[in-house]
């Protein structure tokens, strides 16, 4: 497969505190590369490298085999992307922001520009000023800037911010659609499993600067559904957690007044309801809980890792 | 090369669309029009004649005051005569010869209606007959048995030189006024024949441009001044001794300033025979200081724009986030900074062509076109004209230079601080308080040092167009003269300083 992101052995420093230390990953063509973190994780950082906003300290970036470092422009032509929020020029219209960004690349024709904005939805109001726009309709604005120029790989960092469900669903698509028909290579940074979930192929997951590991998302989510979290609803909960405390003591992961989060195997899950119904506790309900960063992070490094 | 015009493309469209230069612009063509119609009020108002009525009136109040005080003055006289004897009482009568004189002079002042503190031909006859009787007053008093040859010569002369100072005042003949003059000049022995030369020619050019000075009781005429200064530079040339820049102790000229002497002449001979107001009198005349006055508040305005756009031009975009989509492009660092300031360039280059077709028409309409004075200057001792309008198109162009040397500040503190409220609001801060403040400080301290201050580096079209009359005024008050070569270096140094620092700034950091 042909690598067209590679980071080899980067790390950035502010000041004296490593922000990055020693990252190296690839995203090929035709895929969405998951870049799972909490916040302050590094991600946006890494994307910022990736993008020429930050100096590189250490280490090398490579896009579509050209460095960063050496040949920036060549490099830059093959990026379309949205770091944090998409921030345009607000006093222009949306058609003008296009058109200032497709003068700066090569082959940009006003019929393509059309296109975009047909592909993201926004042929009513594209002639609006920028300022009238909502968070999704700038959303959508940056990911017809980023896709403009048909870049090799799309950078995306948090792009479902401010988008509605169903705005949610139409980017999955978008981006589904540029990476298996197009085969752009697609970058998306997220602190939601559940959202990684659905839109990637792999995933890396980042935190405090480090890639803790990197998976194919299906993989990673059959690692993780081994040991879902449940949630038990039950009265009373103290004598409910003295009874569970010698065989699930270390599974537990929350306890409140109403109801207690333990982390097991669906099959165990009728065993503890039916032990504890014997031992006179009124249960209310069983959740099977959405798997969490936290849970991606027991199962990517074997529970000895967690985020704080 | 077509990113660079790609980004500069942008660049413009973004500015364009700025609320801040449309007010801006706006509110210069405002200005512009308001000042120059303002203008035309006090022009057609007439002030002066009514100041000069009050002046007159002033004036024979003046006159009658002082001959009353001579009138007590003689009294006391006569009557300390009385007690007085031997030396004391000579010392009483020459005094009161003195006086004499002086009633006699005011009384007839007062009746030629004369006001005899001008420099009017009229004044100046009165009082130079008025001086011949003193010295005939003074002779006769001395028995006429006593005088010497010498002195009865003298008297004769002098008697002569009185009936002909009547006839001029009699028959107001400037003429035979400036016949006098020369004669007087003739037989002045103190006189070398050169300084008698230069002296009469001086007169001739008097007699050529009929420069009576009637009109001026209380300044010099143009023409008057334009005289001394050929007469002066004449006489530098002459004893081969700088008296122009220090009259009391006169450096010798070297070949350069004989040159810049020569140069001097021509151009006075040539304003005075173009009537252009002189730098004495530009605060009087009204219509002279329009057209620059019009020119320089619309620069104010481009500058504050200047001063703006620049001052936010990457902080803004940093602080709004814009700057992420110039970043993600692929166009390096140094492309976008220099579409940056090309395209700032271009706005100041633009605005001021507005400013100027602005005030070509608004002047024009108000006073009639090509109305203004020409720009005289001097090459080889020849003078040679500009016309009004390349002049004026010539001036906007050097004053634009202290407006890009602000313009690089505010950009180099946008891309320091990368805060547009701190770059605008000290940019601004500095041209106001710094250049008052250097003016200031440069009447305290002395010393070499002065000259690489900034604000004495800045005014390129007093310097370059240094015959102007706003220019010699001003080139007068400044008292650090860095000559047009060092302030160039200086500026272009100054210049790549501070825009190399903006540039290594934004090219370098990172944008978090």
């Amino acid at each position: 497969m042909e690598a067209i992101l590679k980071l080899t052995n980067v790390s950035k420093s502010f000041g004296r505190k490593k922000i990055i230390d020693d990252i190296s990953f690839e995203v090929y063509a035709g895929e969405v590369f998951g870049f799972l973190g909490p916040n302050g994780a590094g991600k946006t950082t890494t994307i910022k490298m990736i993008t020429g906003f930050l100096s590189v300290d250490e280490g090398s970036i490579e896009i579509n085999g050209y460095s960063l470092k050496k040949d920036y422009e060549k490099a830059m032509s093959f990026i379309g992307g949205i770091v944090e929020n998409p921030e345009m020029y607000k006093d222009l219209s949306g058609l003008t922001n296009l058109k200032m960004y497709a003068r700066l690349h090569d082959g940009v024709t006003p019929e393509r520009i059309q296109e975009v904005v047909n592909i993201v939805g926004m042929q009513n109001r594209i002639k609006e000023k920028m300022k009238k726009y909502s968070l999704g309709m700038k959303q959508r604005c940056g990911l017809a800037q980023a896709i403009l120029h048909r870049p090799k790989l799309l950078i995306l960092d948090e792009p479902t911010n401010g988008l509605d469900p169903s705005g949610i669903k139409e980017l999955r698509d978008i981006l589904k659609k540029l990476a298996h028909e197009e085969n752009v290579a697609v970058l998306v940074s997220s602190h939601l499993l559940s959202e990684m979930e659905l839109m990637c192929d792999r995933v890396a997951i980042i935190n405090k600067g480090k890639i803790l590991g990197v998976k194919p998302v299906k993989e990673l989510l059959n690692d993780v559904a081994g040991t879902v979290t449940h949630r038990f609803i039950v009265k009373p909960v103290e004598k409910a957690v003295e009874l569970l405390t010698p065989d699930y003591g270390d599974l537990i992961t929350e306890k409140t007044d109403e109801h207690i989060d333990i982390a097991v195997e669906v099959d165990k899950v009728s065993e503890i309801t039916t032990f504890l119904a014997t031992n006179g506790i009124s249960i209310f309900g069983v959740n099977k809980l959405e798997p969490s960063l936290e849970d991606a992070f027991i199962s990517i490094t074997g529970g000895g890792n967690s985020i704080a | 090369m077509r990113k660079l015009f790609a980004l500069y493309t942008n660049e413009i469209i973004k500015i364009t669309r700025k609320v801040s230069v449309i007010i801006i612009l706006s509110l210069m063509t405002a200005g512009v029009i308001g000042f120059c119609a303002m203008m035309k009020f006090v022009d057609s108002a007439n002030i002066s004649s009514t100041i000069e009525e009050n002046n007159k009136k002033y004036q024979q109040e003046e006159i009658d005051r002082q001959i009353e005080s001579l009138k007590r003055q003689l009294d006391d006289i006569q009557s300390k005569k009385s007690g007085a004897s031997g030396a004391e009482l000579n010392k009483l009568i020459s005094e009161e010869i003195r006086n004499k004189n002086e009633l006699e002079k005011l009384q007839y002042s007062k009746e030629h209606d004369i006001y005899p503190y001008s420099e009017s031909y009229l004044s100046i006859a009165v009082n130079m007959m008025f001086e011949k009787k003193l010295t005939i007053s003074q002779l006769e008093s001395i028995p006429e048995s006593s005088l010497d040859n010498e002195q009865i010569k003298e008297l004769n002369t002098a008697r002569d030189y009185v009936s002909r100072f009547e006839k001029v005042v009699k028959n107001k003949d400037f003429k035979e006024y400036i016949s006098i003059s020369n004669d007087m000049i003739k037989d002045n022995e103190l006189y070398t024949d050169e300084q008698k030369k230069i002296y009469i020619e001086s007169n001739e050019l008097r007699l050529k441009y009929n420069v009576t000075n009637e009109e001026y009781t209380n300044q010099t005429s143009d023409a008057e001044v334009y005289i001394r200064q050929i007469q002066e530079s004449k006489y530098s040339l002459l004893t081969n001794l700088d008296y122009i820049s220090n009259p009391l102790s006169p450096k010798p000229l070297t070949s350069e300033l004989r040159q810049k002497l020569e140069n001097r002449i021509a151009v006075a001979e040539y304003k005075l025979k173009k009537g252009i107001v002189s730098s004495k009198n530009i605060g009087n005349s009204v219509r002279s200081i329009i057209f620059p006055g019009m020119l320089s508040i619309g620069e104010f305005m481009i500058l504050l724009l200047l001063m703006i756009l620049a001052g936010s031009s990457i902080s803004h975009e940093i602080s709004t986030g814009s700057i992420k989509s110039l970043i993600i492009s692929p166009a390096r660092r140094w492309k976008i900074f220099t579409a940056k300031l090309l395209s700032l360039l271009t706005v100041g280059i633009v605005s001021s062509l507005i400013l100027y077709i602005i005030t070509v028409i608004t002047h024009g309409l108000m006073f009639g076109f090509n109305t203004g004075d020409p720009y005289i200057y001097a090459t080889n001792g020849t003078a040679h004209e500009l016309s009004f309008y390349i002049y004026q198109f010539a001036r906007l162009f050097t004053d634009f230079i202290m407006i890009v040397v602000f313009m690089v500040f505010a950009l180099m503190l946008s891309t320091l601080t990368r805060n547009t409220a701190v770059s605008v609001g000290t940019t601004i801060a500095v041209y106001f308080v710094g250049s008052n403040a250097n003016s200031l400080l440069m009447q305290f301290v002395t010393g070499e040092w002065r000259k690489f201050i900034p604000f004495n580096n800045l005014d390129f079209t007093s310097k370059i167009f240094a015959n102007d009359s706003l220019s010699e005024l001003s080139n007068s008050i400044n008292t650090v003269n860095n000559s047009l070569t060092f302030m160039i270096i200086y500026i272009l140094i100054l210049l790549f300083c501070m825009g190399y620092t903006a540039y290594d700034s934004f090219c370098r950091r990172d944008i978090k």
